[in-house]
């Protein structure tokens, strides 16, 4: 009688330390912005009218997120083994994929179909389809982070590495390695040109985006943009650029001059386009703020520390 | 390790080591807390003041130089930090670079919060006390003002002269060493003549003494042992004369019996005087029985034998005593007289309390003439039972009454033989009434006679 007990005790803890906790619904046919919190790990969807949808408390320690297709959600961390793909519409977890300790970004094509993970301790890019299935894996160079894809390429910016690593959007076969700077981060095609923005190295900061040939590879002319780019986003032929380092938004023509500059958040890192507002987190002060792309239309608070910014918009 | 004086001199010379670390301790401790504490203070004042310089917005060339400029002047170092790669601007992202503060300081510096750091600082390759002071705006972290001071061990700041401090110390410890020595040697020096005095006493000489020079605890102890010492010889020389006083009242009888059994078995003897002889030899063989037994019953009083402690009713027991006596006294054509207390109830042994009491009546015939009265006497005194045994005889001496209970002390040496007595009586009526919590006394008047007042404890009946 005292084994039973013990062993349906045993079985029932077994069970909950299987169950990964149920999130809140999101309704499918809702727009919605989402930040993603990792100094106390969270997720707040936000409608269009700045409305919370809800906050998904996480309980791991998740890193980064990416959407897959509408009703989808990626949950990733550079100190978790594997990345947890999440419903929106029921809140539950529809798959786990074992992708090692690591994991520095990921980026879903909505053309090929594909997630790339990319992850700094095997120094490795790798593709799953929708469901978690390993499609395809290739070597880059050291600690590949920002990503790309454009036309059948998928660019990736190595981090700690002076090289961008070109490879096959599908087969994700090596095609080239360009020269860059170190500590690059952030990429955004514009024209045929290929912007790529950065930190720094060591105690300097970095104050100029770099601009490459996106055919050739070729360094062409960079322009000086103060203090720290690493973020960008193009609209209507205007690129919006975030530079963290001095808590600016710069709004630029495709020829890389300044239209405009803002001081917007404390410590800025991502930004988003949604419902016709640029939508700038800043990292130090846990809000994130709703801009015309040329100045601050308001504020508000998420959780704490906001670090990327996804968006669904139908 | 085996010498008092070792023992104690290594525990002064310990404790002085132990005062000596202690006061090191104690003076890095205070350098640590009055020190540091003070300097630390003084930063984030000065910290303070120069971050109110800072108006908002970014950090500009003019406040940086504004705090170059004070770091000139100033005895603390100070700087301006606005560069956010120094601030852990991009800690989200994995950067190979010791930046000069980390992430959760920034946390805290992004709050409005000064950060103390004390300790080891890589980028200034040695123990610093630093205060930050953060330059914010609204929720900005523009900036930072880093405050330090070089933390100096006091063992660095006196590195020059550490050698003097140990050379000194150790002069101070070794002096205080020798003084030590020199004055527990002069501490100890009576108890060392003490313990030459006992060992000599072991060794049989009982005449030893210590001079006593203080009046300290070995003082006492001197005196102490000078008063054993004595007691000790005073009983040796008792001890001796006891066994001077038995041979010699042995020897008489023996040489009686002797003499007379050798004249008798060689027919030395006349016929008609052969009965006389033998009756003599007889007498003398009965005195050395006598003598035995009261020899026998000294020793026994002597070791306390157990008492049968019991109620008596005394008016009793000394009738009986007085029975027991009654026949000597007849002989001698003397009286005995019991006046006593018929309801006093005694606690005391029987048998013993009646040798007490016909030893004393025995006496009192002995020195008496005959045709006198011996009266025995019983009456309460407070808690006691007083028993007075009085005589009319020759009585003694007041310079021998003290010394009546000694064995084998007798007041008329020269009579020692005729009047029958061994000498041992009195010492066994002391013994035993020891041995009853009783005392006595005694009084006498040369001519007139003697009184002898026993005090027994009364039963004590327990109340219901």
């Amino acid at each position: 009688m005292r084994l039973k007990l013990l062993g349906m005790m045993l079985l029932a803890s077994l069970l909950a330390a299987c169950n990964h906790s149920t999130y809140p619904e999101i309704e499918q046919q809702t727009d919605f912005i989402a930040s993603v919190n990792i100094q106390e790990p969270s997720l707040d969807f936000i409608d269009k009218n700045g409305k919370q949808l809800a906050i998904w408390p996480l309980s791991e320690a998740y890193s980064g997120a990416t959407l897959i297709d509408d009703d989808r959600i990626l949950l990733y961390g550079h100190e978790l083994d594997h990345a947890d793909l999440i419903q929106l519409s029921t809140g539950e977890r529809i798959a786990e994929i074992n992708t090692g300790e690591g994991t520095t970004n990921a980026l879903y094509d909505a053309d090929t179909k594909l997630v790339y993970l990319a992850n700094s301790w095997t120094n490795t890019i790798t593709a799953y389809d929708i469901d978690g299935n390993e499609h395809a894996k290739q070597k880059t160079g050291k600690y590949p982070m920002s990503m790309l894809r454009y036309e059948q390429q998928l660019f990736v910016v190595n981090f700690k590495d002076t090289t961008l690593s070109v490879l096959d959007a599908k087969t994700l076969q090596k095609r080239a390695d360009w020269k860059i700077p170190a500590s690059s981060n952030g990429l955004l095609a514009v024209r045929d040109e290929l912007w790529i923005g950065g930190h720094g190295s060591g105690s300097t900061p970095n104050d100029a985006v770099v601009r490459l040939d996106i055919h050739s590879g070729k360094m062409l002319e960079k322009f000086k943009l103060p203090m720290m780019p690493i973020a960008f986003l193009e609209q209507h032929d205007e690129i919006y650029v975030l530079s963290h380092g001095e808590n600016i938004l710069h709004k630029l023509d495709v020829h890389g001059k300044e239209i405009s500059s803002e001081e917007v958040g404390a410590n800025p890192f991502a930004l988003a386009s949604f419902a016709g507002h640029i939508v700038v987190a800043g990292y130090d002060d846990h809000k994130i703020y709703w801009t015309d792309g040329t100045s601050v239309e308001r504020s508000q608070t998420v959780g704490a520390g906001p670090f990327q910014l996804l968006v669904r918009e139908k | 390790m085996k010498k008092l004086s070792t023992k104690i001199w290594l525990l002064v010379v310990a404790f002085l080591a132990f005062t000596v670390l202690f006061m090191y301790a104690l003076t890095n401790f205070l350098y640590e807390r009055l020190y540091v504490q003070d300097t630390e203070d003084a930063m984030i004042e000065v910290g303070t003041k120069l971050a109110n310089m800072y108006e908002g917005g970014k950090v500009n060339d003019e406040f940086v130089a504004d705090i170059d400029r004070y770091n000139i002047y100033s005895n603390m170092n100070v700087f301006a930090v606005r560069n956010p790669r120094e601030l852990s601007a991009c800690v989200p992202f994995d950067i190979d670079y010791d930046t000069l503060i980390g992430p959760e300081e920034r946390k805290q510096l992004v709050k409005g919060e000064f950060i103390i750091k004390q300790g080891y600082e890589k980028r200034f390759d040695r123990q610093l006390i630093s205060v930050v002071v953060p330059l914010v705006d609204g929720e900005r972290l523009e900036g930072i003002l880093y405050l330090y001071f070089p933390l100096e061990k006091i063992t660095e700041l006196a590195s020059k002269d550490i050698t003097l401090i140990a050379v000194a110390a150790f002069i101070f410890l070794a002096f205080m060493t020798f003084m030590t020595m020199k004055g527990i040697g002069f501490i100890m020096k009576p108890l060392k003549r003490l313990q030459v005095a006992a060992h000599d006493m072991a060794h049989g000489d009982y005449t030893t003494r210590v001079d006593v020079t203080s009046k300290d605890e070995i003082g006492q102890l001197s005196e102490t042992f000078n008063e054993m010492a004595a007691a000790i010889q005073q009983s040796d020389e008792q001890q001796k004369e006891f066994l001077a006083n038995v041979s010699h009242e042995l020897r008489t009888p023996i040489s009686y019996v002797k003499g007379y059994s050798e004249a008798l078995a060689k027919g030395l003897i006349p016929q008609n005087e052969c009965e006389a002889k033998l009756q003599l030899i007889a007498r003398e063989a009965e005195r050395m029985e006598k003598l035995t037994t009261e020899l026998l019953q000294l020793s026994r009083a002597e070791r306390v034998e157990k008492l049968e402690l019991m109620p008596l009713a005394l008016a009793e027991s000394l009738r009986e005593a007085l029975i027991l006596a009654d026949q000597r006294a007849h002989a001698k054509e003397m009286t005995l007289t019991l006046e006593a207390d018929e309801t006093l109830i005694v606690e005391a042994d029987d048998e013993k309390l009646k040798q007490i009491v016909v030893n004393l009546i025995e006496n009192a015939i002995r020195y008496s003439e005959p045709g006198t009265n011996v009266t025995v006497r019983a009456c309460k005194v407070g808690a006691m039972a007083k028993i007075e045994i009085e005589d009319h005889g020759m009585g003694i001496p007041v310079e021998d009454l003290p010394h009546v209970a000694e064995r084998f002390y007798r007041v008329n040496k020269a009579r020692s033989r005729s009047d029958g007595g061994s000498g041992l009586g009195l010492s066994i009526v002391n013994q035993l009434m020891k041995a009853h919590n009783g005392s006595w006394t005694i009084e006498s008047t040369v001519g007139t006679g003697t009184i002898v007042t026993l005090c027994l404890p009364l039963y004590e009946f327990e109340e219901e």
